[in-house]
């Protein structure tokens, strides 16, 4: 209770941190451009850290290490393309972008090839985006407050979604910001010193049992606290001390597991004894050390293609981050397309450096922790390891601290995305001001709570992880090629968005409603932008070559505005 | 409503809510002057010289994409190919944690300001070429 006290405190803290600022704001908001972008002219290190505080999410404070955890080390290539995504925006994006000075991307869509009728496509897939994106953090928090309060799920759904609307509503950009540069070293220090010291706690990382070929096993006797009833599968039949509902029988005291499946009821306990092998909730797949260390992705696909389902997340993850609608805003804060460059490589080392961080929470929880493979609360891995490994004061602390941070992520994160969200509904599909602005905000978060409510069963990474194969299939084609080739028109660039955005989504939907579990359909629908994204940028170059009427006829001061250094640019923003 | 193609300067302080087309004003262009004449007069050399700056910086783009494709995107293929590999320990940490959770960031960032110092390279060469015109 004290642990649940002392996190709770560190939660409201950082909330307030953040309401506070961002009420700062307020009074410096005056003008459409400041309310939205915060001025101009950012230096490099403060911009980058701002946009990875706002990049790092929930997927990765809670999510890599719980996937992780769950899947194996495979996932690593989550993390790694969520920052190698920023090496691709850097090669193809930053400093044109940046250059063209257009501030979203339906902007952007429009200013390029000039037609409405792509900017309102663009906007819809913005909105499209910008809402899947919000649930996972709306999940994050609804599994935070679960964990550390024992609140009913919903409860962390709201208090997120309302502190962040009426943050939006209130303080617009300006204030969000300042904060999102603070946040990523809030965040930071909230994964660091917790794994580090448990590094230390554990003595090291560095364990034969890891690529052994056996199960996780409980290496000290362990009791495994059940939150949301479960059924789990017993490889190997053990007797523990039962507390609770098992089986649909109420059980105080020794019991025998046998080996197949069984349900324990929420609140139930279960004490393993010492040197049994972990169960494994029924959702979960068995995996032994040497199938949990393999570098390639194997989530759950039974009988399923790793390779192909690794390349398929490297397209979907390095090519998706160009697609964010919410990061683009962040390269409109730069002095130029120079300063645009280096504030990327800047978040590449500052992404860097966070990720070396969650792994050791999930070789750890392997370790130390298997009761996770039961309970199925794999994403829980970062909260509640501080506690289990350190059970003095110490652990409520670090405890405490990871929660902190974890909101911090949720806070950011979503307010970037709703930002984004309400400034495409007010600017894009409204045309209206701030006070629309201001509606849309609360529309858009009223909306996004109702969603995130709906989101429990799916992983934070899944979730995140499709949304990047949705952008990767449609925005990113639009910017690669509406920079770099001369013949995109605007006919073209909708067949691509339309025709990628709807398969990626479609594929998407299948796979949540539980279409294709299994072999090539469980791969090419679970991780479609494989074929999604080549795809649409076929769909736009055969749009593009049919119209070649449609051409701006400004095309050449169109490049000379994507391309050109600043040093050779007159004083007006055109070159007329 | 559509884009004037080329907006005048965003108003500043605009208190009215209305539809502000938000482009770039050119912070920090330099020494603009001389060279942005030099560019505009010769017009008949505008269209190639930037094509081939243009072209050049996609060049380099394209390179890099090859070089980040060859170092990281072969990893899974070299894996699959010689499974052992993944039950090896790296500097006392499994494989895929050493190369995939370690290594892999320092090469990303390598990889980052190694394009960056060549496309202000290009850029500079761009520059000089233009003041030799």
């Amino acid at each position: 209770m004290s642990g649940g006290s002392i996190a709770l405190i560190a939660v409201i803290v950082v909330t307030l941190i953040t309401m506070v600022v961002g009420a700062l704001g307020i009074r410096i908001a005056r003008t459409p451009d400041d309310f939205l972008v915060a001025a101009r002219a950012v230096p490099p290190l403060r911009n980058a850290a701002a946009i990875s505080g706002e990049y790092l999410s929930a997927a990765s404070f809670l999510g890599v290490a719980g996937l992780l955890l769950k899947d194996g080390l495979g996932m690593l290539w989550y993390p790694v393309g969520y920052a190698a995504g920023y090496l691709m925006l850097l090669l193809l994006v930053a400093a044109p972008l940046r250059r063209f000075g257009a501030y979203t991307i339906p902007d952007f869509a429009e200013g390029r090839l000039g037609a409405p009728r792509l900017r309102q496509v663009a906007t819809i897939f913005v909105l499209v985006i910008g809402w899947f994106y919000l649930l996972p953090q709306l999940k994050g928090a609804g599994l935070t407050l679960q964990v550390l309060l024992g609140t009913p799920y919903w409860v962390g759904v709201a208090v997120l979604a309302v502190v962040v609307t009426s943050n939006i509503a209130a303080g617009g950009m300006k204030g969000v910001t300042f904060v999102q540069a603070v946040q990523y070293w809030i965040k930071l220090m909230a994964i660091a010193t917790p794994a580090i010291v448990l590094i230390v706690v554990a003595g090291g990382l560095h364990r034969a049992e890891l690529t052994r070929p056996a199960p996780p096993v409980f290496n000290t006797a362990t009791t495994v606290k059940v939150q949301t009833s479960v059924t789990f599968v017993v490889d190997a039949p053990v007797i523990v001390q039962a507390h609770g509902g098992v089986d649909n029988v109420r059980v105080d005291g020794p019991l025998a597991l046998t080996a197949g499946t069984h349900r324990v009821d929420a609140g139930a306990d279960l004490v393993f004894p010492a040197g049994s092998p972990a169960p494994h909730a029924e959702s979960l797949r068995s995996q032994d050390g040497s199938s949990w260390v393999s570098p390639l992705v194997n989530a759950g696909h039974r009988g399923g293609h790793p390779l192909a389902a690794t390349y398929s997340l490297i397209v979907a993850t390095f090519l998706g981050t160009l697609g964010l609608p919410h990061i683009l805003v962040r390269f409109y804060t730069n002095r130029n397309g120079r300063a645009a460059r280096r504030t990327t490589v800047i978040v590449l080392g500052l992404l860097g450096v966070f990720y070396l961080f969650p792994a050791v929470f999930a070789v750890l929880g392997r370790l130390r922790d298997p009761g996770l493979y039961l309970t199925g609360q794999t994403d829980s891995v970062v909260l509640v390891l501080p506690h289990a490994l350190i059970t003095n004061v110490w652990g409520e602390i670090l405890g405490a601290l990871v929660a902190a941070g974890a909101f911090a992520a949720f806070l950011s994160t979503s307010s970037g995305l709703l930002v984004s969200v309400a400034g495409a509904m007010a600017h894009d599909l409204l045309r209206g001001g701030v006070r629309t602005f201001r509606r849309c905000a609360l529309l858009a978060g009223a909306i996004g709570l109702v969603a995130g409510l709906q989101v429990q069963r799916f992983d934070l990474n899944l979730l995140v992880g499709w949304c990047f194969a949705i952008a990767a299939s449609t925005f990113c084609p639009l910017l690669v090629l509406g920079i770099w080739w001369r013949s995109l028109t605007w006919v073209g660039a909708i067949a691509g968005l339309v025709l990628g955005g709807v398969t990626s989504s479609a594929a998407i939907i299948m796979t949540m409603v539980g279409v294709g579990n299994s072999g090539w359909p469980s791969v090419l629908l679970g991780q479609p932008a494989i074929w999604t994204v080549p795809l649409a940028f076929v769909a736009m170059i055969i749009g593009s070559r049919l119209t070649p009427t449609q051409i701006p006829a400004d095309l050449e001061s169109k490049l000379l505005q994507l391309h050109l250094p600043e040093a050779l640019r007159p004083m007006a923003p055109a070159t007329d | 409503m559509t884009i004037p193609p080329h907006p005048p300067t965003p108003p500043p302080a605009q208190p009215a809510p209305q539809r502000v087309v938000i482009r770039s004003a050119d912070v920090g262009a330099r020494r603009v002057g001389v060279r942005g004449r030099a560019f505009d007069e010769r017009s008949e050399y505008r269209d190639v010289l930037l094509h081939s700056l243009i072209r050049a910086q996609f060049g380099l783009t394209l390179g890099f994409i090859a070089l980040t494709v060859g170092a990281l995107i072969s990893l899974p293929l070299v894996v699959s190919l010689m499974p052992w590999l993944a039950r090896k320990h790296v500097l006392g940490l499994p494989f895929s944690l050493a190369v995939l959770g370690v290594a892999v960031y320092p090469v990303l960032v390598l990889i980052g300001l190694a394009y960056t110092k060549l496309a202000e390279r290009t850029e500079r060469h761009f520059l000089d070429l233009v003041d030799k015109l």
